[in-house]
């Protein structure tokens, strides 16, 4: 089977699970006084609607002319995409115990070296950026850093 | 209109400029991005000042990005695809200074256009809408969300699903009718909603970090050298200009009604102008062809950046994907677009206006000129370098638009998901359409089902909603017959 396909075929059933289940949870939603529809209303609507685009997405990924225009997945490299995720993750936790721009700096060298800085670079961006963005911010803006 | 006049504002009108040319000639940097990035920033600066920065920098990007075109044949953002080899091909022959400078001045006159069309419009709507109840805004609202589903120049399907997606962001939080929280999963943070600014930094800048790592792009070869000469860039284009005035004033008014359409903006704007100008020049010789062809093009995104603050300012729907994000500052502000913004502020409508105008006629040539004369030092800007930096910028302006660090995971998580939805053929633009109309439809719906006491007939009864009702349909069906045939090619946001 072609990538584009396979692609297809995971993001449409994707799309048909998230419909199925935004429309069961808003089945729990209260009603309005006298049994009219309230909060569950509108996501109902957006969960069928979601069921259905899933179902016809699903449909035309199985045509046997079905246009490709997904990138491809497989093309690239999955760690270091994780990697700084997990740096997003991590830094809120970091910056309780060191502080907002310590742990700033910390995640910039860190980004660095992900992008393949070299170490004497990915330093130096770190200092540059971290002050740059205390005098912006902290400075000028006053948002408590 | 004081404030445009005084340092900062002057002050904010360069160096937005420069921001944006920078930006826009960066291949991988859209104006979106640069608008995202700047964000944070404009939340705490006066309105009457960020968002006349916010014009500048957007008119100069789109501009801009063709400074990759001409010297490396790399569009330096989406909406510059849709001509960039003609313009490559142009600056060989002739050089890129005579390139640069047609797409500069044909920018800033189609840009020009679009601004004056978007001062006698703009009013216009204005008065319409404020005979406007919650039934009209409702179906307001179905009319820019049907117009965004096929307004993306891709899949109808996929779009369709971004826009629900969208939409489904949108209804995070308490509910407008009884206050009951939905999708929060016992999450505080998610009661009040998913920050719509947080949510942008994450979808358009975050998500470029992510594709970089993923798959970084390849070393650009500049093949061109420039050469400092005014005539080529001013005067030569300027005559061009004077002879080809109705292919300009043509594919700018193009521009206008694509950018007009919520959720299309210059991206979708030269596609359809350039699309329809290779039909007219069938059969003409190629370099008569190739010099009106980019001449159609850069005049109708600027027209565009321009025509998409019409439905923006007068009615709160968003022409492309810098308007969602100002109608996003807008909300943030209490600031409520339409009839009640051109009453309590109609310093801050001249003022921006004025801007428009200013960035066209001033911004444009004089940022043209100077990016024209750095095109080959801005084209080699190492990207590692600069989206570390881009990092570190998404994470803090995630965090202080609330002060609050889990903000960041949002932020994340937004990226991840565009970087995701990017690569499954999904385009970005409808997202953040459907998160700026979700709120919008549902609440003008259950206002008008409560008012009316659940007669469904009464959606139908007025005849301003007949009209926006008919609209909607004659979308669909032009949408469905035609779609494809203009923005085949095109990739979105």
């Amino acid at each position: 089977m072609e990538k584009g396909k396979t692609i297809n075929i995971l993001t449409s059933t994707f799309v048909l699970l998230i419909g199925i289940l935004v429309f069961i949870f808003s089945r729990q939603f209260p009603v309005l006084p006298e049994g009219h529809p309230g909060p569950g209303l509108f996501p109902s609507v957006l969960g069928g609607f979601l069921i259905l685009a899933g179902v016809l997405l699903l449909i035309s990924a199985f045509r046997p002319r079905a246009i490709n225009d997904t990138a491809s997945f497989e093309k690239g490299n999955w760690r270091i995409v994780l990697l700084m995720l997990a740096v997003i993750v991590v830094f809120p936790f970091l910056q309780q115990f060191l502080g907002f721009l310590p742990a700033l700096a910390i995640a910039i060298l860190i980004v660095g070296l992900l992008m393949r800085l070299r170490i004497v670079k990915a330093i130096l961006v770190t200092l540059l950026t971290t002050a740059f963005i205390y005098l912006i911010f902290n400075q000028i803006l006053h948002v408590p850093l | 209109m004081t404030e445009l006049f005084s340092v900062q504002g002057i002050l904010a009108l360069l160096l937005g400029g420069l921001y944006g040319a920078i930006f826009g000639a960066i291949p991988g940097l859209t104006a979106t991005l640069a608008i995202a990035l700047f964000i944070p920033i404009a939340f705490f600066l006066d309105p009457a000042i960020a968002l006349p920065a916010i014009i500048a920098i957007s008119s100069v990007a789109i501009f801009a990005g063709d400074v990759g075109s001409t010297v490396a044949r790399i569009p330096g953002t989406p909406a510059s695809a849709a001509y960039f080899d003609k313009l490559f091909g142009l600056s060989r022959k002739e050089g890129p200074l005579y390139a640069l400078g047609l797409s500069a001045i044909g920018s800033a006159v189609g840009g020009i256009i679009g601004s004056l069309l978007l001062i006698l419009t703009a009013s216009a709507i204005v008065t319409l809408a404020r005979q406007f109840s919650s039934f009209e805004y409702f179906w307001i609202a179905v009319l820019g969300l049907t117009a965004g589903v096929f307004a993306s120049g891709g899949s109808t399907l996929k779009s369709l699903v971004s826009l629900l997606l969208g939409i489904l962001f949108s209804t995070v939080g308490v509910d407008p009718t009884l206050g009951f929280p939905r999708f929060n999963f016992g999450s505080t943070q998610l009661m009040g909603g998913l920050n719509y600014i947080v949510a942008m930094i994450g979808l358009f800048g975050f998500s470029e970090v992510l594709n970089h790592l993923f798959n970084p792009g390849r070393h650009f070869d500049v093949e061109l050298k420039t050469q400092r000469s005014a005539r080529a860039f001013f005067i030569k284009p300027l005559l061009l200009i004077v002879k080809k005035k109705w292919l300009v004033i043509r594919s700018s008014l193009v521009g206008v009604l694509v950018g007009f359409l919520p959720g299309a903006g210059a991206d979708i704007g030269s596609w359809v102008s350039t699309s329809l100008e290779k039909i007219r020049q069938r059969g003409k010789s190629d370099d008569v062809a190739d010099d009106e062809i980019i001449l159609s093009g850069t005049s109708s995104n600027n027209a565009a950046v321009a025509s998409a603050w019409i439905p923006a300012l007068s009615l709160g729907l968003p022409g492309d994907t810098v308007t969602a994000i100002v109608l996003g500052v807008f909300m943030m502000k209490g600031i409520s677009p339409g009839p009640l913004l051109f009453d309590q502020q109609p310093g801050l409508i001249m003022s921006l206006y004025l801007t428009f105008i200013i960035s066209n006629l001033l911004l444009l040539p004089f940022y043209g000129y100077l990016s024209a004369l750095m095109a080959k030092r801005l084209i080699k800007t190492p990207m590692p370098l600069l989206l570390t930096v881009v990092t570190a910028l998404c994470m803090v302006g995630a965090y202080a638009i609330n002060n609050d660090v889990r903000d960041i995971w949002i932020m994340g998580g937004m990226g991840m998901l565009a970087f995701l939805l990017q690569r499954g053929g999904f385009p970005l633009a409808q997202v953040v359409l459907g998160m700026v109309l979700g709120p919008i439809l549902e609440q003008n719906f259950m206002v008008s089902a409560i008012k009316s006491k659940w007669n469904m007939m009464s959606f139908f009864d007025r005849p301003v909603a007949l009209i926006l009702m008919a609209c909607t349909l004659i979308i669909i069906v032009v949408g469905v017959r035609y779609g494809k045939r203009f923005t085949a090619g095109s990739d979105g946001s």
